[in-house]
């Protein structure tokens, strides 16, 4: 791996090399992405723009997000390995470089819209059809190439239970949630 | 997540021969420039944006 780090996202260190043309990505701190869901315990309030959240995820949903990252975007990331350091555990994976082609929030809603997805929050998304959520997809974590985008650092979930039910809520009100709150505590 | 046996199957939002169209189309560049094009459009420089530590007994996030 190469010597110089980069701290790209806020949960990994990130590593390109050259021969692959790939980005290196190594959690750090012990910290596994977000991942979205409900605070139960603000359901039975009226509270609605709280209830929705961004949890800490662990590193069974990283992977879990990773894997349907690549069931959406087919060779997206690749597991590496995995460091553990007694009680630091360090999750590494990789992903292809791509051309950098900024894109609009403007952009990303028309282009999920038109993939058939309806908007949950400002940058959150979800699709009934193949019951499909896709969170955190801002203008960062997209890029174009061509006539598409590429979301390549989204967080893809297959809401159930109160989740779903709260985005099928959401929905049929038809509007959005305004706020989305990041839990940077443990569950 | 754990329940995706039961879940309708998943529609890619890319095709495998876009994704290869994508890569092969890239244009080559050294790590340097590829960090510089990160940082771009981050908007931010390399330095880690937030770290875990504990102050006061408490795990809370920093600025680094």
């Amino acid at each position: 791996m190469p010597s110089k780090v980069i701290r790209g996202g806020q949960e990994h260190d990130i590593y390109h090399h050259e021969g692959t043309d790939r980005y290196f990505k190594v959690t750090r701190d012990g910290i596994f992405g977000l991942a979205p869901g409900m605070d139960l315990a603000l359901v039975s309030s009226d509270m609605e723009a709280r209830r929705f959240q961004l949890w800490e995820a662990t590193p069974i949903e990283y992977l879990e997000r990773l894997l349907l990252q690549n069931e959406l975007v087919p060779g997206l990331n690749r597991l590496e390995g995995v460091i553990d350091q007694g009680d630091d555990l360090a999750i590494v994976t990789s992903q292809p470089r791509f051309d950098i082609v900024p894109v609009t929030l403007a952009e990303i809603d028309a282009w999920f819209a038109a993939q058939g997805f309806q908007k949950v929050t400002p940058c959150g998304y979800y699709r009934a059809e193949d019951n499909l959520g896709v969170f955190d997809a801002h203008a960062k974590n997209l890029i174009r190439f061509e006539d598409t985008l590429i979301p390549f650092d989204v967080i893809p979930c297959r809401p159930a239970g109160g989740f779903l039910q709260f985005i099928a809520d959401t929905l049929a009100a038809g509007h959005t949630v305004a706020a989305v709150r990041t839990v940077s505590t443990s569950r | 997540m754990s329940q995706s046996h039961l879940q309708p199957p998943v529609k890619p939002l890319l095709t495998p021969e876009q994704m290869q169209r994508i890569l092969s189309s890239r244009r080559s560049i050294t790590s340097e420039e590829a960090y510089q094009e990160m940082e771009a459009h981050l908007g931010r420089p390399r330095s880690p944006g937030r770290r875990k530590a504990f102050v006061n007994g408490r795990e809370v996030w920093v600025c680094c």
